[in-house]
């Protein structure tokens, strides 16, 4: 048939696509963009301030690795980060206790609490769950299990406002992995989980449902 | 196949060729990108997923003119070739608000058999009309090419609507 116009059908559907993807992305990415040039100021009230040593210790301020004197210190530290096959994780320490969060941004997520000792975390989530992982001043390396599978991870620390935020009302839990190159992983559950709606970090507010919901962000310590 | 007169295997292999990687592009970025679950609201209708099931719904009506139009531009009816064109166009375009939504949105999903076949499906119909396009331009093209990619392009569509409108509708009513 030797025409011309089915190309510029294939065209114009590709152009259509392309149109409605971008629309689709200035819906979702007005919070998630003003993440990924500047510097957003970290919430004060909630979140430790991880460049000021905890007082118990006398570790420099501005690491995070526990100082060669070794005392059982508070160390607070967050890595995020995903693992090879896209999965996201956040792993929070505070001290002698962690909290973990791993989710596939699409339906599956596990919320996991457990203990640090000798730089070495080990977590379980209610349903079975379990993480662990070898800590070290810069990065976090372990596996855990999620939907049957097991998976490997190494992941970096992450400074706000990266981290591991959760916002929890009556009808609904979310999670949220922001990672240290700005993008949000996260699971909004509130009886059929799915991808959680954008967090604007810098206030630590979404909206979901036409419902805004105000984050905590995650240091270690919380129990669930 | 190579014959000196008949069509040359590059007249099918480039359309095959273009449409598989077509399909492996959508299923990549549906996989790659993180789903943000945002979604529109539509005056007049309950959630964006019913908005989508119309519209598939619409689509798939389109569909059963293409196939109409099709047997008869190949039985010697054709005057009904600008039909066929253009309501062909219409589904397509039909198609990408939804696609779109679905991409976006929710991506490449396989926790579920319906989830995981509406996602390849999805993949496969725009790789098969790709095909059916660029089947088209080609005045040597085998006689086989139109049909079969025609009849791709069609079953992808009904199986993409009885994954999706289908579940929706018997799942929560036929509701706006």
């Amino acid at each position: 048939m030797g025409q011309r116009s089915p190309l510029v059908t294939l065209a114009a559907t590709a152009a259509g696509l392309v149109v409605l993807l971008v629309v689709n992305s200035t819906q979702a990415s007005t919070p998630t963009s003003a993440q990924t040039g500047t510097q957003a100021i970290s919430p004060t009230s909630t979140s430790p301030p991880q460049t000021t040593a905890p007082p118990t210790t006398q570790a420099p301020a501005t690491t995070k690795a526990p100082a060669t004197t070794k005392p059982p210190a508070a160390r607070t530290v967050v890595y995020a980060g995903r693992t090879p096959t896209r999965e996201a994780v956040a792993l929070a320490v505070k001290g002698t206790r962690a909290v973990s969060y791993v989710c596939d941004g699409r339906t599956l997520e596990a919320w996991l609490t457990g203990t640090v000792a000798n730089d070495r975390a080990v977590l379980r989530s209610r349903t079975g769950d379990h993480l662990t992982a070898t800590l070290s001043p810069t990065a976090a390396t372990g596996t855990f299990t999620l939907n049957g599978r097991t998976l490997r991870f190494t992941i970096p620390t992450a400074g706000p406002p990266a981290g591991l935020y959760r916002a929890r009302n009556s009808t609904r839990t979310i999670g949220w992995i922001v990672l240290p190159n700005g993008q949000q992983v996260g699971v909004d559950d509130d009886g059929t989980p799915a991808a959680a709606p954008p967090l604007d970090p810098a206030n630590r507010t979404a909206t979901v449902d036409g419902v805004s919901v105000t984050a905590l962000t995650i240091t270690g310590d919380e129990t669930f | 196949m190579t014959t000196t007169t008949g069509p040359k295997a590059s007249t099918v292999v480039v359309p095959f060729a273009a449409g598989a990687a077509v399909a492996v592009a959508l299923g990549v970025y549906g996989r790659l990108h993180d789903p943000t679950g945002v979604a529109i609201d539509i005056a007049g209708f309950s959630s964006f997923r019913s908005v989508k099931s119309w519209l598939a719904t619409v689509a798939a009506v389109l569909g059963l003119v293409q196939i109409l139009s099709a047997i008869a531009l190949y039985r010697g009816r054709p005057g009904l070739a600008p039909l066929h064109r253009w309501s062909g166009r219409a589904a397509v375009a039909f198609t990408l608000p939804v696609v779109a939504h679905c991409l976006y949105a929710l991506g490449f999903q396989y926790g579920e058999p319906r989830v995981l076949i509406h996602s390849l499906l999805g993949c496969f119909f725009y790789g098969a009309f790709v095909v059916k396009m660029l089947s088209l331009t080609r005045n040597d093209a085998p006689r086989w090419l139109l049909p079969v990619a025609g009849g791709a392009v069609f079953t992808g569509l009904v199986g993409l609507w009885l994954t999706s409108s289908l579940w929706f509708f018997t799942t929560f009513g036929i509701i706006r």
